[in-house]
C-alpha cells in the first residue's frame, strides 16, 4: 500500500479525499453506510448564523454528466451546529472542515469566531451561486475577494481555505488575492452556475430557476482552472469538479492540487468515496508510486 | 441497514399504458417495510448520474425478489423499460420510513390515484388480518394497474376513472364520498398527485398520512434536494422527503 498522505497548510490527512461540503451533510447520514474515519476529510454542509430553511422546491435537475443544485444552503444554523452536529461528527478520526456563509462579512467573521477552535479548517465558501445575498456576490471580483479574506482571517483559529467560484473574469486573480488576503489554502472549483429548462412545461426545472452544476460534466473546467491557479499561488490547492475515480483524483493532483473534494459522487452513489480510495491506491501501486505527494503538479506538459 | 446491490431483472412487463412492473431478484435481501423505497442506478449510462427512486411495493424474502412499477417518463425510464430477463441493475435500499404501523383490528383505508397505487399494494400485503379498503383513481381504462390483486387483499375496493371507463365515474375524492359510511375507516394512506392528495382533506377527521414524490438526490438524507416543507409545532421546515418522509401526516403538508 501507498503512502497516501497529504499535508495541507499543516493539516495532516490520512488520504487526500475529502467530503465536499454540501454533499455529505454533517456526516450523520453516511455513518451507518460505512466507517468514516476511512476519509482523509469531510467539509461539512454549509452553516450560517441563524438557520435558513433554503429554497423551494424542485432544488434538483440532472443535466447530461451532471445535475444542478439549488438548495440555499440550508441549515440549522451556527449554535446548532456547534451544539449538536459537530460534538457527533467528532467521534470519526477524519479532519472537518467547516464550510461558513453569511449575507455580510460581519456574519462570515461571527460564525468564524463561534467555531473557535472545534474544527481542523475552515472554509470561506465566497462562491454558493444559489442565496441571495452574499454567497457567490463576495467571490466573484478579485478586490472583494481580497476584502472579504482579509476581514475573516483574523477570527480563524484554525487553517482557513478560502472556495473560490468559476463564475469569474480570470480564476488566477481570484486565487491571488485569497492568497494575499491571508487565505492558508484555496478550494475550487464550487459550481457553475447554470440551468435546466423543460420544454414541454416551458418552464425551468429548477423552482429557482437558475442553480449550481456539478459532477462530470463540469471536471474539463475545474481541472484547468486547478492547473491555472496552480501556476500563480504559493499555497496548497484542494481540487474538486466531478470526481467519480480513484484516477479522476491523480489527474487533480497532477494539475497541482495537493488534496481534493468529492461531491456529486455522493449524491450518485453514497458508497463512492471508499470505493475512490481503493481506486487511488491500485492505480499507484499499478504506476509503482510509493508516496501520493510525488503526483502534486507534475504534470508532464 | 441500507445496502447498495446488485439484482437481476427476472420480469419487466407493461401493467398499464406506458407503466411497467420490474420483478429483481439478488442473493440476500434486507428487511423492507411498507411503504419504503429503494434507487436504482440507471445501468451502462454514465450521463445518467442520478439513481431514480422507486417505491418497492412487493417484497418476496423467500425468493429475495421485489417489485418496483414505474412510469415512462424521462431518459431514465424508458432504459429501464429496455432492460432484458437477467440484465443486472445496482440498487439501494431499504429507503425511507414507510407507512407507520397499524394495530389489528384497526381499518385501513388506502386511497391512490395512478402509479400511485403502486405503494398501497405493500401495505395491503403486510396487513392481511386487518380490514383493509381501497378507493383507487385513473385517467382512464388503459390507466388501470393492479386491480386483481386489490380486489384479493382488500375487503372492498373501490375504483374510479375520471371518464367512467372502469369503475365509478369521477375523482378519487368523490367517489369515496359515496362509499365513505361504509367503510368508516381508523387510519387512511394515501399517494398520488397533489391536486388528488388535496382533495382528501374532507376526510383528514381520520388520521390520513401521504406518502410524497419530490425530485431527489442521494436518497438517504445527505443532500436536502428533497425539500418538502412540513409544518411543526414550532413553524415551517423544510423536511427531507427521503429521509423524514416519504410518508407525512396530511395536515402537517396540506395546512393554509
Amino acid at each position: 500500500m501507498a503512502d497516501l498522505k497529504v499535508n495541507v497548510c499543516g493539516v495532516e490527512f490520512e488520504n487526500p479525499v475529502i467530503a465536499a461540503s454540501g454533499t455529505f451533510g454533517f456526516g450523520k447520514e453516511f455513518e451507518e453506510l460505512y466507517d468514516l474515519s476511512v476519509l482523509g476529510g469531510i467539509s461539512l454542509k454549509g452553516v450560517t448564523l441563524e438557520r435558513r430553511e433554503g429554497n423551494a422546491s424542485v432544488r434538483i435537475a440532472e443535466t447530461p454528466c451532471g445535475m444542478l443544485n439549488s438548495v440555499g444552503l440550508q441549515n440549522p444554523g451556527i449554535d446548532h451546529f456547534m451544539k449538536e452536529d459537530l460534538p457527533h461528527i467528532k467521534r470519526y478520526d477524519t479532519k472537518l472542515i467547516a464550510n461558513i456563509n453569511g449575507n455580510t462579512a460581519e456574519e462570515y467573521c461571527a460564525v468564524a469566531e463561534k467555531l473557535g477552535d472545534s474544527v481542523d479548517m475552515i472554509e470561506l465558501n465566497i462562491s454558493c451561486p444559489n442565496v441571495k445575498c452574499g454567497g457567490m456576490a463576495f467571490g466573484i471580483r478579485p478586490e472583494s475577494v481580497l476584502e472579504i479574506t482579509k476581514k475573516v482571517k483574523p477570527f480563524c483559529k484554525s487553517p482557513l481555505v478560502v472556495k473560490l467560484s468559476p463564475n469569474v473574469a480570470d480564476i488566477k486573480e481570484n486565487a491571488l488575492a485569497a492568497q494575499e488576503g491571508g487565505a492558508d489554502a484555496i478550494a475550487l472549483i464550487n459550481t457553475v452556475y447554470g440551468m435546466a429548462v423543460d420544454a414541454r412545461t416551458m418552464r425551468p426545472v429548477l423552482a429557482n430557476v437558475k442553480g449550481g452544476l456539478s459532477g462530470p460534466a463540469v471536471k474539463p473546467i475545474a481541472l484547468r482552472m486547478v492547473y491555472d491557479c496552480y501556476s500563480v499561488v504559493n499555497i496548497p490547492i484542494i481540487g474538486m469538479g466531478g470526481i467519480m475515480t480513484g484516477e479522476d483524483v491523480a489527474e487533480f493532483m497532477l494539475c497541482g492540487a495537493s488534496a481534493v473534494q468529492v461531491g456529486a459522487a455522493n449524491i450518485s452513489d453514497p458508497f463512492a468515496m471508499p470505493r475512490i480510495i481503493r481506486e487511488l491506491d491500485n492505480y499507484l501501486t499499478e504506476m509503482k508510486i510509493d508516496d501520493i505527494k510525488s503526483l502534486i503538479g507534475k504534470l508532464r506538459v | 441497514m441500507i445496502v447498495d446491490l446488485i439484482f437481476q431483472v427476472e420480469e419487466n412487463k407493461l401493467i398499464a399504458s406506458s407503466t411497467y412492473e420490474m420483478t429483481l431478484k439478488t442473493e440476500k435481501l434486507p428487511p423492507i417495510k411498507a411503504g419504503q423505497f429503494a434507487e436504482v442506478k440507471i445501468p451502462s449510462r454514465e450521463d445518467l448520474i442520478l439513481r431514480r427512486p422507486f417505491c418497492v411495493y412487493s417484497v418476496d424474502s423467500e425468493k429475495n425478489s421485489i417489485k418496483i412499477g414505474y412510469a415512462l417518463r424521462g431518459k431514465g425510464t424508458k432504459e429501464l423499460s429496455a432492460l432484458k430477463v437477467g440484465d443486472e441493475v445496482q440498487v439501494l435500499l431499504p429507503l425511507g420510513n414507510g407507512f407507520p404501523a397499524v394495530e389489528k383490528g384497526k381499518k385501513i383505508l388506502l386511497a391512490g390515484g395512478g402509479v400511485g397505487v403502486l405503494p398501497l399494494l405493500s401495505v395491503a400485503e403486510s396487513y392481511l388480518d386487518n380490514e383493509v379498503y381501497c378507493c383507487l383513481g385513473f385517467k382512464d381504462k388503459n390507466l388501470v394497474m393492479k386491480a386483481d390483486e386489490f380486489k384479493r387483499l382488500c375487503k372492498k375496493a373501490v375504483f374510479a376513472t375520471d371518464d367512467g371507463s372502469f369503475g365509478e365515474k369521477g375523482f378519487v375524492a368523490e367517489v369515496l364520498e359515496r362509499h365513505m359510511d361504509d367503510i368508516k375507516p381508523d387510519v387512511i394512506f394515501a399517494c398520488g398527485p397533489e391536486p388528488m392528495l388535496k382533495s382528501l382533506k374532507k376526510f383528514s377527521a381520520v388520521p390520513t398520512y401521504v406518502s410524497l414524490e419530490q425530485r431527489m438526490g442521494c436518497g438517504i438524507g445527505a443532500c436536502l434536494v428533497c425539500a418538502c416543507k412540513i409544518k411543526k409545532a414550532d413553524g415551517e421546515h423544510n423536511l427531507r422527503v427521503c429521509k423524514d418522509g416519504p410518508v407525512f401526516l396530511f395536515d402537517e403538508v396540506f395546512y393554509g
